[in-house]
């Protein structure tokens, strides 16, 4: 492949946008870079998707450097999802050569349309508690900058959220997505999360779980390292942008925009297949 | 309670962390791409550009290894152990790609 500087500066603007969006939205900003990357760039599907891992990686330390501190990072829950998503992503990444990229595309979509749909239905559900309760061993409490209160939680159904992590972490590894698209709405809508804690705990794991497959991807040669930079230095534009802008949005139109943004993907996915 | 405050103290050395890593792995990579379009073919812009990768992935791992020891120094034993299999698996991630590159 010759790598011109017109695409490089593609693939860089391209990682701005999708980094902007990712981290307004707690997810990679990957479900948007590697179909931009792959059908508009022009780049085999297999070094779009190890691509975008690596600016998963960046988005994660990125937006986990600027939340951490402020108590919205769940440490203890992130490491122990951790466990299950690293197993999804090495999953991943030991079978990524063998991979149909067609079935999972499918399931893909149908997982996007599943919880666009889920995000609608709930887009009023709150989940705070009283700020005196005991918010348990995985729980946690943070102080929300819109309501100007603190809020508490508990984590609800933990083997639930272990499966959805380790689904996360194989969708990580093969699309080279983050996977926060699938535990951001899981963790919020069946185990007790609020939006603004699911997300910043989210942007953590993601790096690891990327971590778990693309150094295997990088030794069988997807990763070309000026167009990774590129996409990289992007991301971390973009997601600084999206990171000032997302503090400021309310909860609600962040919620609709990203049931918005799901369903567009799942469209998306579905054309790819037909 | 002592560890809440634990958990407090690693989350700030934890963005500490992420902050370094990032920054350094953005510089690299930013010389490596400017050599790689100002100085076709040298020998240079390769190697700041895979330093640049591997110190972006490194970060991460990093954060994982620092938890162990902090939980350990916690005494929180529990989560010793989960961050320690993070770290088995990562270390298997490692070998499966060194030995891909070597064969």
């Amino acid at each position: 492949m010759i790598i011109t500087p017109i695409l490089i500066a593609v693939v860089m603007i391209a990682g701005v946008l999708a980094g902007g969006l990712g981290a307004l939205l707690g997810i990679g900003g990957g479900v948007f870079l590697v179909p931009f990357l792959n059908s508009v760039v022009g780049l085999p599907i297999k070094v779009a998707i190890a691509t975008s891992l690596m600016t998963v990686i960046a988005t994660s330390s990125a937006v986990s450097a600027g939340t951490a501190g402020r108590n919205l990072i769940n440490l203890r829950l992130g490491m122990v999802l951790e466990v299950a998503s690293a197993a999804g992503g090495l999953a991943a990444g030991l079978t990524f050569e063998r991979l149909s990229e067609r079935m999972l595309y499918i399931w893909f979509a149908v997982v996007t349309a599943a919880i666009a749909a889920l995000m609608i239905t709930r887009l009023d559900r709150r989940n705070v508690l009283d700020p005196k309760i005991d918010p348990g061993r995985l729980g946690g409490r943070y102080f929300d900058e819109e309501s100007g209160r603190e809020i508490a939680y508990r984590v609800k159904r933990l083997p639930v959220a272990m499966m959805v992590s380790a689904t996360a972490g194989i969708v990580s590894g093969s699309l080279g997505i983050g996977g926060g698209i699938l535990k951001v709405p899981m963790l919020i809508a069946w185990c007790g999360v609020p939006l603004r804690a699911a997300a910043a705990t989210s942007a953590l794991m993601i790096g690891v779980t990327a971590l778990a497959s693309v150094p295997i991807q990088y030794a069988n040669g997807y990763i070309h390292p000026p167009l990774a930079a590129a996409a990289v230095l992007g991301v971390l534009a973009g997601s600084r942008a999206g990171l000032y802008f997302g503090g400021r949005a309310k909860a609600r139109s962040v919620k609709l925009l990203m049931a918005i943004v799901l369903a567009l993907v799942s469209v998306l996915y579905f054309f790819k297949v037909m | 309670m002592e560890n809440e405050h634990g958990i407090a103290r690693l989350e700030r050395r934890l963005g500490r962390l992420f902050l370094a890593g990032i920054t350094l792995s953005a510089a690299a990579l930013v010389c490596g791409l400017a050599l790689f379009l100002g100085a076709q073919g040298t020998p240079l812009a390769p190697r700041f550009l895979s330093v640049g990768l591997l110190i972006l992935m490194a970060t991460p791992a990093m954060r994982v290894l620092f938890s162990v020891v902090e939980y350990a120094r916690m005494r929180d034993w529990f989560f010793v152990f989960v961050t320690a299999v993070v770290l088995v698996q990562l270390t298997v991630t490692m070998i499966v790609a060194l030995s891909a590159r070597a064969g």
